[in-house]
């Protein structure tokens, strides 16, 4: 009777469609950089971004486990410049780069960072979810299994950033929607 | 064969034999299902995606931390670095509160009755605590002492609360729950934070913390945090229990990128804490009140090696030595506990997650007691040894799951045990989860209950009698392992509207529940001795649920709830350990504001219902109910400050949480109020 119930059970399983849902997967650094990736190819950048370079600067400052990911954006292009990635131990070293990453280990010092930052044509990415209350621009999280971001929209604008309708509508969260 | 191993339950045998079925079928399932197309390619075809499809990819964490709770078909719940940011609390099991299950009251400034689903009291003993993988309750009586269980709060990265049996994976005394506190990585703590808290009833706590990178994927942290607390109102005579404890410890990760990461940590504490003892006293007025300072001092060392085999292979090993020193009036404890643990967690054509591991554990104590406790033998050497192995089964990719699993556990004096358990999850959306699980779980003796000879009370002669009766408790070397038979089914729902809710519910069979029983009077001497010896003989059951709601209304806006109903079944139950300190309802609900980027206020209340705490005398105190609420305010006045105001019990000026089988004298939780700074740079 038992294995009855069990032998009905496992037909019922064997004939569901399992393999239809099997997908990509990824790992956590690749699928990060890619994001990043992707917010710098999705603003628009003012010209005082660049100052005449040829080359986009994607920097990290702090413990960035993203490194080997980042640096393996090299040749590819955000606006016609070439990806160069750096690693910065100051917030003052950043200051002329295009894309700041900051990882975990900035947590307690974000806002400082930030201010010393301020002002400038710079896409700061958190690795964190608070980053965008702190005043960061774009907070990667990890939900789950899938990888989600935070937009600050307000901060964005402030630098001269203009994130496309399309990079909004699939943020989890906006903060300082106007 | 399987039968022979559970000789006096038959229930237990049944679902022994049906595990080999259920495995067997699992493993004909999993092998019939084609396997899932190709895994990860190269980083470049994941760069090309658009943000669209980025969004959807599953990530393989290949890094899983082996400390990790599975969150698969239990009822979890994580405390984060923000809840512990927005609250009030100052301890440890102050954070518990918001947790649903979870039973806390606070008797007095340094003692506090912690447990999960039942069973609870200041000598609470079926609750497995573990910070960083260390476990910390007190093989002496299998339950916390939480006055020294503390952390520098900002270097939490999440406190785990698993509900209802762990012991499959965690095995030793995850009876009714695991509580497991993790840390941040010495890679996510960068820079100076220093911190200064004080109030009324909190003197001063200071902490400083430094965190830096050596450069070559070598990060370490140092802290160091001191605390100087005030007690607690007490009624009738006076009793200190005010708290003065300096801790600190350092904390490296290296390798964070590689595929070999080593955590070295360790941590040191010294100072005392005041306890009032309620000793019994051979001749009149045969009862006395004791405040003396406790004192403190243990420390602990720990490394753990990660080693990432491969993307589907990973191996960790985890060695730590913990020594903790407790100076009582009654009885003076040392204790050396080595642990060894090794987990191997193996992914097998993307269906199988299997997980094995071995692990022993040598614990030394020396306790030399007083007239009124004492240990036989006062040195005592235990070893535990344990393998366990799980295999998470994916039915159906992202919606089916299956868990099976056990732990075998070696002790000397109660032999072998096994800890089965069976899991399964079925999520047919990603908004919906359902999930059932059965666990059996075991908990050995104590060395208390093993060796102790203790006299409770002394009950004064009744003339025409002229001696007086000695209560007394001995402990007993042929006890067996309680058991306990865990029914639980969940479900987890998420709706676009910002709501989420956890609904958990559970039945429980507790059976050879290690009770003291009572004999008959002899005459010693010139007193008559009532004694009366630990036994495995009560058994009960248990049901209840409890519910978890999260809403953010608005964006600055969360609401949190929670809500946890339990009762008690079985002969007695009501004048039993099982209901003590455990009210049948009891809720919580915070309220998470951010008033612009520059100001919080946050509020949490809380309705603990009337419970009972049956003393050890036989008499059984009514704890009436109580709400209450905190509150918090706090501003950032610049980059790295934070200035905080915090309230606490603030309805009522104090109130009574529950009483202590240790003291006689009763305390009161005061309304108390603290302003706290925080500069990070």
């Amino acid at each position: 009777m038992r294995s009855g119930t069990l032998g009905l059970t496992a037909a019922a399983l064997l004939f569901l469609p399992g393999a239809a849902l099997a997908g990509m997967t990824s790992d956590e650094s690749t699928l990060k950089a890619a994001f990043i990736y992707n917010f710098a190819k999705f603003v628009d950048w003012p010209e005082s971004a660049f100052h005449g370079k040829r080359e986009f600067c994607i920097g990290s400052i702090g413990h960035n486990p993203l490194e080997k990911e980042l640096a393996a954006l090299a040749g590819k292009t955000v606006n016609g410049r070439s990806i160069v990635y750096r690693r910065f131990t100051t917030p003052e070293q950043a200051a002329d780069c295009n894309v700041v990453f900051f990882a975990r280990s900035e947590q307690a010092r974000t806002e400082e960072i930030l201010e010393t930052l301020s002002d400038r044509p710079i896409l700061t990415v958190g690795d964190y979810g608070e980053f965008c209350g702190k005043g960061g621009m774009f907070a990667l999280e990890k939900k789950d299994t899938r990888l989600v971001f935070d937009v600050n929209l307000a901060q964005a604008q402030r630098a001269g950033l203009r994130p496309h309708a399309q990079l909004l509508k699939l943020a989890r969260k906006i903060y300082g929607k106007p | 064969m399987i039968a022979s191993l559970f000789p006096r339950s038959n229930r237990l045998s049944r679902l022994g034999r049906g595990l080999p079925r259920l495995f067997a079928l699992a493993l004909l399932l999993a092998g019939t299902l084609p396997a899932p197309a190709a895994a990860s390619g190269p980083p470049g075809d994941v760069l090309e995606l658009p943000l669209e499809q980025l969004m959807n990819i599953p990530i393989v964490s290949a890094s899983r931390k082996t400390q990790a709770i599975a969150d698969v078909a239990s009822a979890v719940f994580v405390i984060t670095q923000d809840d512990i940011r927005h609250s009030a609390a100052t301890t440890i099991p102050e954070l518990l509160r918001m947790v649903p299950g979870v039973q806390v009251a606070q008797v007095d400034g340094t003692t506090w009755a912690v447990s999960i689903r039942g069973f609870n009291g200041n000598y609470a003993n079926k609750l497995l605590v573990m910070i960083d993988g260390r476990s910390v309750y007190t093989p002496l009586y299998g339950g916390v002492f939480w006055d020294v269980q503390d952390l520098l709060f900002e270097n939490i990265e999440r406190i785990e609360v698993i509900r209802g049996p762990g012991s499959t994976m965690w095995g030793a005394n995850a009876v009714n729950g695991v509580i497991n506190i993790i840390t941040k990585s010495a890679h996510d703590t960068y820079g100076t934070l220093v911190t200064a808290l004080a109030g009324d009833r909190e003197h001063r706590t200071v902490s400083a913390r430094y965190g830096a990178g050596t450069g070559n994927g070598t990060s370490y942290r140092l802290y160091l945090k001191n605390v100087d607390r005030g007690g607690t109102h007490s009624t009738g005579p006076a009793a200190a229990d005010s708290l003065n404890l300096t801790r600190g410890g350092f904390r490296v990760d290296a390798g964070a990128d590689g595929s070999l990461n080593l955590t070295v940590q360790g941590d040191a504490y010294g100072g005392s804490a005041d306890h009032t003892f309620t000793v019994p006293l051979f001749s009149a007025p045969f009862t006395s009140n004791n405040s003396s300072p406790v004192d403190l001092l243990g420390g602990n060392f720990l490394s753990r090696l990660d080693w990432l085999q491969s993307e589907t292979s990973k191996y960790s090993l985890q060695l730590y030595y913990d020594r903790t020193g407790r100076d009582t009036l009654i009885f003076n404890e040392r204790r050396d506990t080595v642990d060894l643990d090794l987990q191997h967690n193996l992914r097998i054509n993307g269906r199988h997650e299997l997980t094995w591991g071995a692990g022993y554990r040598f614990l030394h104590d020396h306790t030399p007691g007083s007239a009124v406790f004492a240990l036989d033998p006062t040195d005592r050497s235990d070893t535990l040894i344990n393998l366990f192995a799980q295999d998470e089964i994916t039915l159906l990719p992202e919606t089916l799951r299956l868990v099976l699993g056990t732990k075998v556990e070696h002790r000397t004096t109660t032999g072998w045990q096994l800890e089965p358990s069976a899991k399964l999850s079925f999520t047919p959306r990603k908004e919906y989860s359902l999930w059932a699980s059965v666990t059996r779980s075991v908990r050995t003796p104590t060395r208390a209950e093993q060796d102790v000879s203790a006299t409770l009370a002394v009950i004064p002669p009744t003339p025409p009698a002229v001696r007086p009766t000695f209560v007394t408790l001995s402990g007993n070397e042929a006890l067996q392992a309680e058991s306990l038979m865990a029914y639980e089914a969940g479900l987890r729902a998420e709706s676009n509207a910002g709501v989420s809710f956890d609904l958990s519910t559970f039945y429980n069979r507790y059976t050879d529940v290690i009770t003291p029983q009572t004999g008959t009077p002899f005459p010693q001497g010139s007193h008559v001795n009532l004694p009366s010896v630990f036994r495995n003989v009560a058994s009960y059951d248990s049901s209840g649920g409890e519910l978890a709601v999260n809403w953010q209304p608005l964006e600055w806006w969360k609401l949190k709830g929670g809500y946890s109903y339990i009762r008690f079944f079985g002969t007695g139950v009501e004048a039993s350990p099982a209901v003590k300190a455990t009210p049948g309802n009891q809720a919580t609900l915070r309220s998470l504001m951010a008033l612009g980027k520059k100001v919080d206020f946050d509020l949490t209340g809380r309705y603990v219902g009337e419970n009972r705490f049956p003393l050890a005398n036989g008499t059984v105190v009514v704890i009436p109910d109580y709400v209450t609420m905190d509150a918090r305010l706090a501003w950032r006045p610049a980059a790295g400050w934070e200035v905080s105001l915090a309230g606490r019990n603030l309805l009522q000026r104090r109130h009574l949480e529950t009483v202590s089988d240790q003291t006689a004298v009763r305390h009161e939780i005061e309304r108390d109020f603290y302003g706290k700074v925080s500069w990070a740079f």
